[in-house]
């Protein structure tokens, strides 16, 4: 049962994460405040943005930020899924036997950096499917479980198109939020050089331990949901698919794939954080359209019409926003 | 928590607010059912009564009154959403919802809403009536007041005609429905009562059928003939005391008869009665004399003055002589015929007065339709009842007696003013021109209905041979 001393130290510690992590990330606010978000919602987040506009540096900084173990993983493409996962190596024992020994890869961590994943190999990526949803990892023939918390954190830049392998759609379903780190605006670039002349380490001081961030998440789960807003939530993400009896002409039209059910649970989920950490007690209706563009904008496929008529996949999620928003009613239950 | 209380202000706006709609949704449905309505009366060329519209628009709003308030009604979960679209982000809703749950965090929830309730006041929800609700009932009741205020015969057929603009359904149903109304109200006896409604049966179905006025002016003058044959037939007055008057024993009789008098037959019956009594031999020769009249006189032995008259020549063949009550019976028998005979006479007169109406109602219409006819030519109205039937007042041809096979070439142009006409005995006859409003001279079109009437009766008598037949309906068709 949540006291009120839980919710005063959510409301708290939210805060104060936000702070340390905006010592290191000038501008970016949102970008910040939705990945504190999937953190403690216990989910996995994918950064984009042209080279440069800060993605590393705020992983980094919330490793920082949370006293709990980091780790990066630089993705290259020859880059093996052993060198993620770990391998046996051959060591010698006590007595001086060999023997195979598990080495833990880089993944054995609790925040992991996936740095430029779409660099790596299919192979390699897979590697990452198990642990992320499972939080499990199986090597040799045997399974880890990693600790909790798990988080991957990865980057992906959207201008080298070479050499590089597009993240399938099972893993892009892995993550809770796929973000958009824009480029700064000239105040904000000033401030960035201005920061970084003087030192290019990160600032963020550790507030949150793992236990702390379980408590947190815990805490969340019980905020309240209405059955109108649930119903919402629900109808956006089958909006997004073509294939459902009764689905709009626009989805028909313009969108290949939709969302899958992780998409509902992400939304549920993110949004009962994103209320907590605004100091309300109850899921709204303007949680679940703040998080949609997260939540979906990696989990909807543009079918051809909208490749041709260059509409991207944000654009698509605001249509779909307005269609269903038009539709939203208390009267009809 | 006492969430009525909580919602108690906001419920009430919210309450306003529905039964306006209630009162906008009634509003428009009982304009339209007041429309509706309006509108099959039209159809159906009757004015729409005003109890019709009071019933039709009261129920059409109370029932759409009741159901739009029934679904636009402030439930309490109405309520919340509409408190939460102050800016509450959920938060009514949502304490609505978990009203019940007694876990910390839906009990933090509750008191973080009523928290936010509080801030808001009544004053900042506004009413949702939107625009187009209120265009609607406009229009609706526009449209409505309009249909009512139309008149009635505004979807009747209209019909050209040489010209001429009328409204074929209304007049002919109104010419009819008077007739019927007419034959209704009299106190002809049903046989006769019969006889005229079979009459204008006929005129109606042939009405109907017409497709030209002229063709309509000539079956209501068809009508008229019949109505004034069923006078002559129904008036035996005449015929019996004619009859009568040529015996000497019943010359009195007839003569009363004749006259209607109820002195001179009462006279007459007196006189009979002295006879009868002083001389039995004279009842064989006045009961001959009475059944030699009414034989003579050609009269159906079913018609009233018939019987009565009858009646006296039947009881006086039954009288007996040397009896007692002799005199008394003929006493009786006298005023038996009396009253018999005077019954039969009135009924024959109310008879006559109603048939008399009857055909001037249908001169009235055939004059009517004629004087339209006359309008559009330009043309003066007609002079008289029948001016056909007054040929010394105009120069129009009278017809030759006894002509009925005009020869093609006599055939008159029809419409060429001065044209001349032979005539079927070697002389000529000057075609009146159409247009003559100065000397007053009856219009052709005035005499041709009576000319076709004529047509139709001889073609109906089978006395026009076919060939004929065909030349005349040509030459009737040209003329039209």
């Amino acid at each position: 049962m949540v006291t009120e001393k839980e919710i005063s130290f959510f409301a708290e510690k939210s805060q104060q994460l936000i702070g340390e992590i905006g010592k290191d990330m000038i501008g970016q606010r949102e970008v910040v405040e939705q990945t504190v978000i999937a953190m403690i919602a216990g989910g996995n987040v994918l950064l984009e943005g042209v080279p440069g506009v800060g993605k590393t540096r705020l992983v980094r900084s919330m490793g920082q930020a949370f006293s709990l173990p980091f780790s990066r993983i630089q993705f290259t493409p020859d880059l093996m899924p052993a060198d993620v996962t770990g391998t046996n190596v051959i060591a010698k024992d006590a007595q001086g036997q060999n023997v195979l020994k598990f080495q833990k890869g880089p993944i054995f961590s609790s925040i992991v950096l996936a740095d430029e994943i779409n660099r790596a190999t299919p192979k390699t990526q897979s590697a990452l499917l198990e642990a992320m949803q499972e939080h499990r990892v199986t090597a040799g023939g045997h399974t880890y479980t990693l600790d909790e918390p798990f988080f991957v954190l990865a980057t992906q830049n959207p201008i080298e198109q070479d050499g590089t392998y597009p993240l399938p759609e099972a893993q892009m379903d892995r993550f809770m939020f796929k973000l958009v780190v824009g480029f700064p605006t000239a105040e904000e670039l000033a401030a960035i050089v201005n920061m970084t002349q003087e030192t290019m380490q990160e600032q963020a001081q550790a507030v949150l331990t793992g236990e702390e961030l379980l408590q947190m998440r815990a805490t969340a789960k019980e905020i309240p949901v209405m059955d109108e807003v649930l119903s919402y939530a629900m109808k956006l993400v089958t909006a997004t698919h073509p294939e459902v009896e009764g689905a709009l002409e626009f989805t028909r039209k313009y969108i290949r794939f939709g969302a899958s059910p992780r998409a509902a649970q992400a939304l549920i989920t993110a949004g009962k954080v994103r209320a907590l950490m605004a100091g309300r007690y109850n899921v709204s209706y303007e949680d679940i359209e703040t998080l949609a563009l997260p939540v979906l904008r990696h989990r909807v496929k543009p079918g051809f019409a909208a490749v041709t008529e260059k509409l991207s996949a944000d654009e698509l999620i605001v249509r779909l926003l307005q269609e269903v928003k038009g539709k939203r009613s208390l009267f009809k239950k | 928590m006492n969430i009525k209380k909580l919602f108690r202000t906001f419920w009430r706006k919210l309450l306003l607010e529905s039964v306006i709609q209630a009162a906008l949704g009634g509003l428009l449905i009982g304009t339209v059912a007041v429309f509706a309505t309006s509108l099959i009366y039209h159809i159906r060329l009757t004015t729409t009564p005003v109890i019709a519209l009071i019933l039709a628009g009261g129920c059409g709003f109370l029932a759409a009154f009741v159901l739009t308030l029934c679904l636009r009604y402030p439930t309490q979960k109405r309520t919340a959403a509409r408190i939460d679209g102050l800016g509450l982000q959920e938060r009514a809703g949502t304490m609505l919802q978990f009203r019940d749950d007694d876990t910390r965090i839906a009990q933090l929830q509750r008191a973080d809403a009523q928290a936010h309730i509080q801030g808001v006041t009544a004053k900042q929800l506004r009413l949702q009536i939107r625009k187009r609700e209120w265009i609607c009932c406009l229009v609706s009741l526009c449209l409505a007041t309009v249909m009512v205020l139309l008149p009635a015969d505004v979807f009747a057929a209209k019909t050209t005609i040489d010209g001429v603009e009328m409204q074929k359904e209304v007049w002919v149903r109104d010419l009819i429905d008077e007739l019927r109304e007419q034959s209704k109200k009299s106190e002809m006896e049903s046989v006769t009562k019969d006889q005229v409604q079979q009459i204008i049966d006929e005129l109606e179905k042939a009405l109907e059928e017409a497709d030209t006025d002229l063709e309509r002016v000539a079956l209501i003058e068809e009508a008229k003939q019949k109505i004034k044959e069923l006078l002559y037939e129904k008036q035996t007055k005449d015929k019996i005391g004619e009859a009568l008057q040529k015996y000497e024993l019943t010359y009195l009789l007839g003569v009363g008869i004749c006259e209607v008098s109820e002195k001179t037959i009462t006279q007459a019956l007196d006189e009979t009665e002295d006879l009868l009594k002083n001389d039995t031999e004279q009842i064989v020769p006045l009961s001959e004399a009475i059944t030699g009249a009414l034989g003579d006189s050609t009269v159906d032995p079913d018609d009233g003055l018939f019987c009565a008259v009858a009646g006296l020549s039947v009881d006086a063949m039954l009288l007996k002589p040397g009896t007692d009550t002799y005199e008394a019976k003929v006493e009786e028998a006298c005023d038996r015929a009396l009253t018999a005979i005077m019954t039969a006479l009135e009924e024959q007169s109310k008879t006559a007065g109603e048939l008399t109406e009857l055909e001037k109602m249908l001169s009235d219409k055939k004059n009517e339709l004629l004087g339209l006819l006359e309008e559009e030519l330009g043309e003066t109205g007609p002079e008289g009842e029948n001016p056909g039937e007054n040929p010394e007042e105009g120069t129009m041809p009278s017809e030759p007696e006894g002509e009925q096979n005009p020869s093609e070439d006599d055939r008159p142009d029809g419409g060429n003013p001065g044209q001349v006409a032979p005539g079927g005995d070697g002389s000529s006859t000057m075609i009146e021109p159409f247009y003559d409003p100065i000397s007053g001279n009856v219009t052709y079109g005035e005499v041709f209905a009576t000319y076709y009437a004529e047509y139709l009766e001889a073609l109906r008598a089978g006395e026009i041979s076919e060939e004929l037949q065909q030349k005349l309906d040509r030459y009737f068709a040209e003329l039209e």
